[in-house]
């Protein structure tokens, strides 16, 4: 269950809501900031609930990228 | 000598000073901010369709972690209702609708997109802009849910509050601090109340249960 997981919505360790927060972090992280200053204001402040957002790859988005593909192709295909 | 002070209090979180509490009495109010706090989260979800790239009990389990705003007030846990009522009456238990389809571009499913079937509920997602899901075009979900109160106890997807009791840094084992953050599911003072009232429930049944016993220890 690895491939295909979107970021979660809770903390594994404390239970804390996170999932709200990440799309803000993604979007400021791949505009240039540093991840550590942005968890930081977005007031994530335990080991915990930081490892989550450092250590997290979305990649829910490749999979999201292949079924485009495929619904591209069954459309222009016609199959 | 007892006394307790409120040392910090926000939105979110509230620092309390203990001095003079036993630290099993201390520990008991930590714990039970934790776990008998009554909270609101989806309990039970119908499952109509579900077209997308994630499996049903991935995605059930993601939507059973959203907090839900409590009031405790207007709702009761289940086994505490006397409607009888398999699914639940109006009193335990909220219905809610979520129904998204993506089109032509992939779309992401948020927490706001539940809709309520009672629009003057007051249990509502703590925040609307949690990812649910996402659908390529052409996917679609489709689902009912049923937010029920609940404790941390039963499930830890309604664990109320993040609470540690630690020493207070001047070494004086005699003062605690009891640290409580809220999860959102309620405001930080209200979870030390409803723990303490939970505490004071618990502990009056084990009295009346103790002395029963005693006395018929008595009587034989």
């Amino acid at each position: 269950m690895e491939i295909g997981m979107m970021f979660p919505i809770r903390c594994f360790t404390c239970g804390a809501l996170i999932g709200d927060k990440w799309e803000e972090y993604e979007r400021r992280v791949e505009a240039g900031e540093e991840p550590g200053k942005v968890l930081d204001d977005l007031g994530i402040k335990r080991y915990c609930c930081r490892r989550m957002f450092l250590s997290h790859y979305e990649y829910f988005d490749e999979v999201i990228r292949l079924h485009t593909l495929f619904s591209q192709h069954k459309k222009y295909s016609g199959r | 000598m007892i006394s307790v002070k409120l040392l910090e209090a926000d939105d979110k979180t509230v620092k309390v000073e203990l001095e003079g509490v036993p630290l099993s009495i201390a520990n008991a109010i930590r714990r039970f901010t934790i776990n008998e706090v009554p909270t609101m989260a989806v309990e039970e979800i119908l499952l109509i369709e579900n077209t997308s790239a994630m499996p049903n009990d991935v995605l059930a389990h993601r939507i059973s972690l959203i907090p839900f705003k409590s009031d405790i007030d207007r709702y009761v846990p289940p086994e505490e209702c006397n409607c009888g009522s398999r699914l639940g009456c109006d009193k335990c238990a909220v219905r809610y609708i979520l129904r998204a389809e993506a089109k032509d571009e992939p779309i992401t499913v948020y927490s706001g997109d539940m809709i309520p079937e009672d629009p003057t509920t007051t249990a509502k997602p703590v925040s609307p802009k949690i990812p649910i899901v996402k659908l390529a075009p052409g996917q679609r979900i489709e689902m009912e849910l049923y937010v029920r109160v609940g404790r941390g106890r039963k499930n830890a997807k309604w664990q109320a509050a993040i609470s540690s009791l630690y020493e207070s840094k001047n070494g004086d084992p005699n003062k605690r601090i009891l640290y409580v953050e809220s999860i959102g599911f309620l405001p930080p003072k209200r979870i030390l109340i409803e723990a303490a009232k939970a505490l004071e429930k618990k502990t009056s049944e084990f009295e009346e249960k103790f002395s029963k016993l005693l006395e018929e220890l008595k009587a034989n």
